[in-house]
């Protein structure tokens, strides 16, 4: 076991921002920290990293208590998501800069930390740019130094606070792929945090959702796309359409929708429903609705349906190019939509 | 009236009517506010509404929200108007939450603040300390104090500052000398400015001034320089590698200006001397070895450093309130631009008001 953290409390003033935080990460796993902003994610990492003193609650780093350990007796590497170079520093000086500032009963020869860092640098591909300062590289490229300034120090756990944040779309894909393999070359533990569902869900092993300084649910991430915990976490990890649901005597109705035996009390429910989960036909069982705006984004197809008597804006089905030329839909068509899978949840739950 | 109430049958009918559009808002929130929701059910009819825009439709929402909260029972006579819909769409059906009783009455405000002085006082004292745990460190192990960086902070709060120092420190003494001159002329007491204005140099105007300056200067600088590097997450990232922050930030920076400020307050010195010897001459005819002369008579042996010793004390003051401001920023660049502000003005008072404990303190002690 890498990292636990056990019934961690931080509060800022009046705002909590983790409220009894329990968390085990195992040695090797890439780990995502998702939420909105404000949840807590950010503060959670910095509690990992030491930069911040938790108000309650005890970390262990390798199995010892760390809790008061100071930053820089933690051995982690911590990537900001603005890249915090040290800008009047060269690249190579950088990334060197956690090795020579050692004290000298620790610190490795000359040449020792020379081979290390242009280790580092071809590692993250800037061999080329050992000499010149971080103001003359591209956001990407500052951040492949950051990246290699933390690992600089030999680290046995990587924290990266929303490292893509401010990088654009394109270079972000490239970079998180490359993360991704890196971390599986060189076998170290690693928590990124993010506010991209789906950088969490391409990058990570594990996936963990905060909200409001708790943490939702922790799973693989096909787990928590497909069996999300909580409606919160359908809403945050995906498009989530909410459907009026009904249950009378352990039997559920979604509308029109048998939605099979749910053992439960009777009342008002929830469900929760993911766009590509939108069936769509001429006739037969489901809602009655109507067509709205279709938009065709490239291999998926977005329609827009007004379900009668229901309220809400429009849902939003989405449709793979292949379904929608088989019956392509208009503007304005009478359709019957059904589920193919739900999730639901208690209303209480839902507020 | 775009709400009209008639009661019926012991039920109340609602009717909007008129135009509820954009035109119209301030009325359309007044009457959907102040309307009552009472007890009992409401039938609401549109048969009326002339015509509905998206600010309408905001507006007729709320007022369906507030009769919600209030849990009124709700019909609608007519078809729900369409535009509703679609706000319920964009805007969701969340209901607002219940505003909070007042949350800070009078008496709360004041423990508030209170507190927060406390948590605020609590945090500088930390900082003080931890200055000092460094400071004695590095006495231990010279080589912690990081020299370079101390040359570098000596020369930008001490060399760069001299042209500005010695200026207004010509130029005040100046003024000075101005105003004893007509005052003490009418007494034929011109050789007087001599003393006046050596001893209002040396004791107070030269380390003041130059403190002063410097706390404009040098003060706002701590704070900004700091503060960009936390912005940056550069303190952070200084931390994760293992670095003493308030060693390597802190300390050059308060060594640096405790070094600078008192070899400014020098110059300042000599130049004030200049400027009442220039007037002296100019106005009131005194050659400058007469003024010389009689400034030895003015002066007793601990004048120049009755003033020189407050420099450094001066100097500590500004630089660890400079940095203290720095190291408060955190996360937003408006917080940059107070904080840096708040670091002047704190360190102009604190100059001002540790120079009156000096004067106090000399005087008890006949110095």
């Amino acid at each position: 076991m890498s990292i636990r953290v056990q019934g961690i409390r931080k509060r800022f003033g009046e705002f909590v921002a983790l409220d009894g935080v329990d968390l085990e990460i195992e040695t090797g796993q890439l780990v995502a920290l998702l939420g909105p902003s404000g949840c807590g994610k950010t503060t959670l990492l910095r509690v990992l990293a030491g930069l911040e003193s938790p108000d309650a609650g005890r970390v262990d780093l390798h199995g010892r208590d760390a809790t008061q350990l100071p930053v820089q007796a933690r051995n982690v590497g911590f990537v900001f998501q603005h890249y915090a170079l040290f800008r009047h520093m060269s690249v190579f000086d950088n990334v060197a800069f956690g090795l020579t500032v050692r004290p000298r009963r620790t610190r490795p020869a000359r040449t020792q930390i020379r081979a290390r860092v242009e280790e580092l640098l071809s590692l993250v591909q800037l061999d080329w740019a050992a000499d010149r300062l971080p103001a003359q590289l591209s956001g990407g490229q500052r951040q492949r130094v950051a990246l290699a300034r933390a690992l600089a120090i030999e680290p046995a756990v990587l924290l990266l606070d929303e490292p893509f944040g401010a990088l654009d779309t394109q270079v972000r894909q490239e970079l998180r792929r490359w993360l991704r393999r890196l971390h599986d070359a060189l076998h170290f533990t690693s928590v990124f945090v993010t506010h991209d569902q789906q950088e969490a869900l391409e990058v990570a092993d594990s996936v963990v959702v905060m909200n409001r300084g708790r943490i939702e649910q922790r799973g693989a991430p096909a787990d928590v796309y497909d069996r999300p915990a909580s409606p919160f976490v359908h809403r945050f990890v995906g498009t989530s359409h909410v459907l009026p649901a009904e249950r009378t005597a352990d039997r559920v109705r979604i509308g029109p929708i048998d939605a099979g035996l749910v053992p439960g009390p009777d009342g008002p429910l929830e469900a929760r429903v993911r766009p590509h989960d939108l069936a769509l036909a001429r006739d037969g069982e489901g809602w009655p609705a109507r067509v709205g705006a279709v938009r065709v984004l490239g291999p998926l197809v977005q329609v827009e349906l007004t379900i009668d008597g229901v309220p809400g804006g429009p849902r939003i089905a989405e449709l793979s190019r292949e379904q929608y030329e088989a019956t392509p839909w208009r503007t304005g068509d009478a359709v019957r939509l059904s589920l193919k899978r739900w999730a639901l949840y208690d209303r209480a739950e839902a507020a | 009236m775009f709400l009209e109430v008639t009661h019926r049958d012991g039920e109340r009918e609602l009717r909007p009517r008129g135009h509820w559009r954009a035109e119209h808002a301030p009325q359309l929130a007044r009457e959907v506010d102040e309307f009552q929701p009472g007890a009992g059910r409401i039938v609401l009819d549109a048969a009326q509404l002339e015509s509905l825009d998206l600010t309408g439709a905001f507006f007729l929402r709320r007022l369906e929200r507030r009769l919600a909260v209030e849990g009124v029972e709700v019909r609608w006579a007519s078809p729900r108007p369409e535009p509703l819909e679609f706000e319920s769409g964009v805007v969701g059906d969340e209901l607002p939450a219940p505003r909070p009783e007042n949350p800070h009455p009078p008496i709360g405000q004041v423990g508030r603040w209170a507190v927060e002085r406390g948590l605020e006082a609590r945090g500088a004292i930390a900082f003080l300390g931890s200055v000092c745990l460094v400071f004695a460190g590095a006495v231990a192990r010279p080589k912690r104090f990081r020299a370079a960086s101390i040359v570098r902070h000596v020369y930008e709060t001490g060399l760069q500052a001299v042209p500005i120092v010695a200026l207004i420190a010509f130029l005040i003494s100046v003024i000075i000398a101005y105003i004893g001159a007509q005052q003490l002329r009418q007494y034929g007491g011109e050789i007087f400015v001599v003393d006046l204005v050596t001893l209002a140099v040396l004791r107070e105007l030269g380390v003041l001034l130059t403190a002063i300056i410097v706390a404009g200067r040098s003060g706002s600088a701590f704070a900004a320089e700091i503060g960009v590097m936390r912005l940056n997450d550069e303190v952070d990232a200084l931390r994760a590698i293992g670095l003493n922050v308030v060693e390597v930030l802190v300390l050059p920076r308060i060594v640096g200006l405790v070094i600078a400020l008192p070899m400014l307050t020098i110059v300042a010195d000599a130049m004030g001397l200049a400027g009442g010897a220039v007037l002296s001459f100019l106005l009131l005819d005194i050659p400058f070895n007469q003024f010389l002369a009689r400034m030895q008579e003015a002066i007793m042996p601990t004048t120049f450093w009755a003033g020189l010793l407050k420099a450094p004390v001066f100097a500590f003051v500004i630089a660890l309130i400079g940095t203290y401001r720095g190291m408060q920023v955190r996360e937003s660049s408006r917080e940059l631009g107070r904080l840096t502000t708040v670091a002047v003005v704190q360190s102009i008072f604190m100059v001002i008001f540790v120079n009156a404990i000096f004067a106090v303190a000399y005087w008890q002690l006949d110095f």
